[in-house]
């Protein structure tokens, strides 16, 4: 029973030519948390041509919250799409907890576009463990741009002097106007 | 109230309706919690809450969310952008009507609460469409039942209606001692009812509507609750229709599908 809905609401947000019932059966998804239901969501999102449907997706995935929801946003960053991989990143955000530990493995991704969505989602957060992890980030790795995003989050959350003292240290790795004008910024909020 | 036992309150409420109490709330809801336990003749948290649980009919939460969720309002409140719906959005909206005949509107006041705002809408109504070939009504809904009561009376303080208009005052109110009474066909043409805004099924009865007034009633909500009802609010609108939002909150924080538009004194959202 509950299989034959599941599959009619996959059906009817895959296929129906009506916005409204897209929209619908998105919503309706939520009632369904399982990984299977959220693997399909997380699909979908990619493909869906509509904002409000998408919108929708994203209100579901967001809903049902599971660490399957947060993997599977993992795996949109990578997505071409602007609109889909901001959505995965403010989904993350909303996870708060869950979104954790996916978020730490990323920091070790190879491509450093996905580190830097992890450390926006991470920077969203406003938990201190994100805090330790960001300082990590501005301690080891090796891109600017990275670097740079963690240094400007640790500016806004870091409250401690190993966090300052990060910050400060960054420019000895790197020579960069861009990351001086980040590093000068973010001890300029620390002082506050 | 301990931490745990407000915890345990908060998330409860949070569950059946998505107004969510933070921490700091603690003893704005620890005051309204021992009311409600006064009126009921229980004097431990614990037996209270679980009474409150186990009441089938849902009428003790009912009591201890009219006692939450009681907001001060007034009529005429944020000016400006009521000017901006009377003389930009209105128009606009009856522009988008030719060839209907005679035009009908539909607004919506989400989060009424005592039912100022949705009898200034009226009052709008009434001024701007006088001698067109226009007819309108006005849904008002909040989840707190003891403000719908006191919004369907229509009986207000001094206090509420300090920024209305001399001239709208004399027209549309009756003074009753040291209160003001609305005109009964103001109240006639306004269908004040409960509803939660996340109640899935009955929000997704809410269509065709040319524009919503939700304004201070998200910041209760969490973000997930805050982005569910925007979209229910997105699905309610007709299109093209407009969502106003307090001047302190944001769309575009919440959910990227409604346009943002510029009129000359205000922002509003469209869809």
């Amino acid at each position: 029973m509950k299989d034959s809905q599941v599959k009619k609401l996959m059906d009817t947000l895959s296929f129906h030519p009506e916005e409204r019932e897209r929209y619908y059966a998105a919503f309706d998804l939520c009632g369904f948390p399982q990984d299977d239901v959220v693997e399909y969501l997380v699909k979908r999102l990619g493909e869906e041509k509509s904002r409000p449907v998408q919108e929708a997706i994203v209100t579901t995935l967001i809903t049902i919250g599971t660490e399957a929801v947060v993997k599977g946003c993992a795996e949109l960053l990578r997505s071409e799409d602007a609109y889909v991989r901001n959505a995965a990143v403010e989904i993350m955000r909303l996870l708060q907890r869950t979104s954790l530990g996916v978020a730490r493995k990323l920091l070790r991704d190879p491509d450093p576009d996905v580190r830097l969505f992890a450390v926006d989602v991470l920077g969203e957060l406003k938990v201190k463990e994100a805090v330790e992890l960001l300082r990590r980030v501005v301690e080891e790795d090796e891109n600017i741009n990275v670097v740079a995003a963690a240094v400007e989050y640790v500016g806004e959350m870091g409250l401690r002097s190993e966090d300052r003292e990060a910050v400060e240290k960054v420019r000895e790795r790197f020579s960069d106007p861009f990351l001086e004008y980040a590093v000068e910024e973010a001890l300029r909020k620390m002082e506050v | 109230m301990t931490i745990e036992e407000f915890v345990k309150l908060r998330d409860y409420i949070y569950r059946k309706t998505g107004i969510y109490f933070e921490e700091k709330k603690l003893y704005y809801v620890e005051k309204r919690v021992k009311a409600r336990m006064r009126a009921v003749n229980l004097d431990n948290f614990r037996t209270y809450f679980a009474w409150m649980r186990f009441d089938l009919s849902g009428c003790e939460l009912q009591e201890l969310l009219n006692a939450l969720t009681v907001n001060e309002t007034y009529f005429f409140r944020e000016y400006q952008q009521l000017r901006c719906f009377a003389e930009e959005v209105l128009p606009e909206i009856l522009q988008s009507k030719n060839g209907q005949h005679p035009k009908r509107v539909r607004l919506w006041s989400a989060g009424c609460s005592t039912g100022e705002e949705a009898y200034t809408l009226a009052i709008i109504m009434r001024e701007m469409t006088k001698g067109l070939p226009v007819t309108w009504e006005i849904h008002a809904t909040d989840l707190n039942t003891d403000v719908l009561e006191q919004a369907k009376k229509g009986l207000y303080g001094g206090r509420a209606v300090k920024d209305v208009p001399d001239v709208y005052l004399a027209r549309y109110f009756r003074r009753v001692g040291e209160q003001f009474e609305v005109h009964p066909e103001l109240r006639h043409q306004i269908l004040f009812y409960r509803l939660n805004l996340l109640d899935r099924e009955n929000m997704r009865k809410m269509a065709d509507f040319d524009a919503i007034f939700c304004r201070n009633v998200l910041i209760y909500f969490d973000d997930a609750s805050r982005r569910e009802v925007a979209l229910y609010f997105y699905d309610a609108l007709r299109k093209g229709g407009f969502i106003f939002l307090g001047h302190s909150e944001s769309m575009s924080r919440i959910t990227p599908i409604f346009r943002l538009r510029k009129f000359k004194e205000a922002i509003i959202y469209q869809k």
